[in-house]
């Protein structure tokens, strides 16, 4: 069992500091520490379970010890950020003020085809209206244009934004959500007024109705069985 | 914090509980070489029904771990510790005087692997 329990801290760790090193561009949308757990406890779940030799508790052992390893190291990096760019990196500024900092991409082992294909995913291909171009520590890379470039606001238009809210479903596939009703401060009996004014008989007929924080009504009625 | 404070319980809790079973393991390791080592003795003076007496008792400890065994330690590590319980008992009934040392050397190193892997060190872990 303290085998087990070494042996796991042991592959935690060269998991974490090799996919450390690795850099970022590996990760997808996951933090470094979200991946290594993902890729070591898959594999550990289906040990015990292909092989009866194997106690079940040795493969109990490893997956709690992984996760309070992924509890603390989450806690303590939230406290110390010397200790969060030790587990998990810092952002890297790929472009800054529209120009390439090479560098950093030689750093995080980022080509110039994955900056222009992650660049043309986001609607950007010419690099000089981009200020800032930064690959987070989940290795997703957030693209900052000129303000000159940027989408024009309605605030920067002068035009009035009406604050329309969250929308909320409060009937799901002929359901009525009644928590989601009283979150909104409505009842039954406001709900089938506006069945009555869409002309439905009830909720069942329903397929989805959305209320949003300005009153408005979204209304989708059930199709028919063909 | 309530969180890290409860994953850190949990872990001093296992690594206590993995103590505990290295302590467990030695324990049950060390009553039943006593027993051998008498078994053995008592055979070696040709005394066989002495040597009966103090081999079961000894197997009779290991049988009765058996919740503990199977659920802490490798099965095929148990099985061929019980194989050579087994064999070493059918040389005894046989009473042949000069097959039992090899097989009491073999049970004892089937436990002592067990004990063996149950400690943390440099071998075990790597």
């Amino acid at each position: 069992m303290a085998i087990v329990i070494c042996r796991t801290l042991i592959i935690y760790f060269a998991l974490l500091i090799t996919m450390r090193i690795l850099g970022k561009r590996q990760l997808g949308e996951l933090e470094l520490s979200e991946f290594v757990l993902g890729a070591l406890i898959a594999d550990l779940a289906s040990h015990p379970l292909q092989d009866m030799g194997i106690p079940l508790i040795n493969g109990l052992v490893p997956i709690i010890t992984l996760f309070c390893c992924e509890v603390l190291i989450a806690g303590l990096t939230m406290k110390s950020i010397r200790l969060r760019t030790v587990f998990f990196g810092k952002p890297s500024v790929l472009i800054a003020r529209g120009q390439i900092v090479q560098r950093e991409m030689r750093r995080n082992r980022f080509t110039l085809d994955e900056l222009m294909q992650e660049l043309r995913s986001q609607g950007r291909s010419d690099i000089r209206k981009i200020e800032y171009a930064i690959l987070e520590t989940d290795g997703k890379l957030n693209v900052i244009p000129y303000p000159s470039e940027a989408p024009v606001t309605a605030a920067q238009l002068g035009l009035p934004a009406p604050d329309t809210g969250l929308s909320t479903i409060v009937i799901s596939d002929g359901r009525i959500l009644d928590a989601n009703l009283r979150h909104l401060g409505l009842d039954q009996n406001w709900l089938a007024d506006r069945l009555r004014e869409n002309g439905a008989e009830d909720a069942a007929q329903v397929f989805i109705m959305t209320v949003n924080g300005a009153g408005q009504i979204y209304f989708a009625r059930k199709e028919r069985k063909t | 914090m309530k969180r890290e404070w409860i994953a850190a319980g949990l872990l001093s809790l296992l690594i206590g509980a993995a103590a505990l079973n290295i302590v467990r393991a030695d324990r049950l390791l060390e009553q039943i070489g006593v027993n051998l080592n008498r078994a053995e003795s008592a055979a070696l003076r040709r005394d066989f029904e002495t040597a009966a007496v103090c081999f079961d008792n000894g197997f009779s400890i290991w049988q009765d771990a058996r919740s503990y065994t199977n659920v802490f330690l490798r099965h095929p590590d148990v099985d061929a510790a019980a194989d050579a319980f087994y064999d070493l008992q059918q040389l005894l009934l046989q009473k042949d005087r000069d097959a039992l040392p090899a097989a009491f050397a073999r049970l004892r190193y089937r436990l002592e692997i067990i004990d063996y892997m149950e400690h943390p060190s440099v071998g075990t872990i790597f």
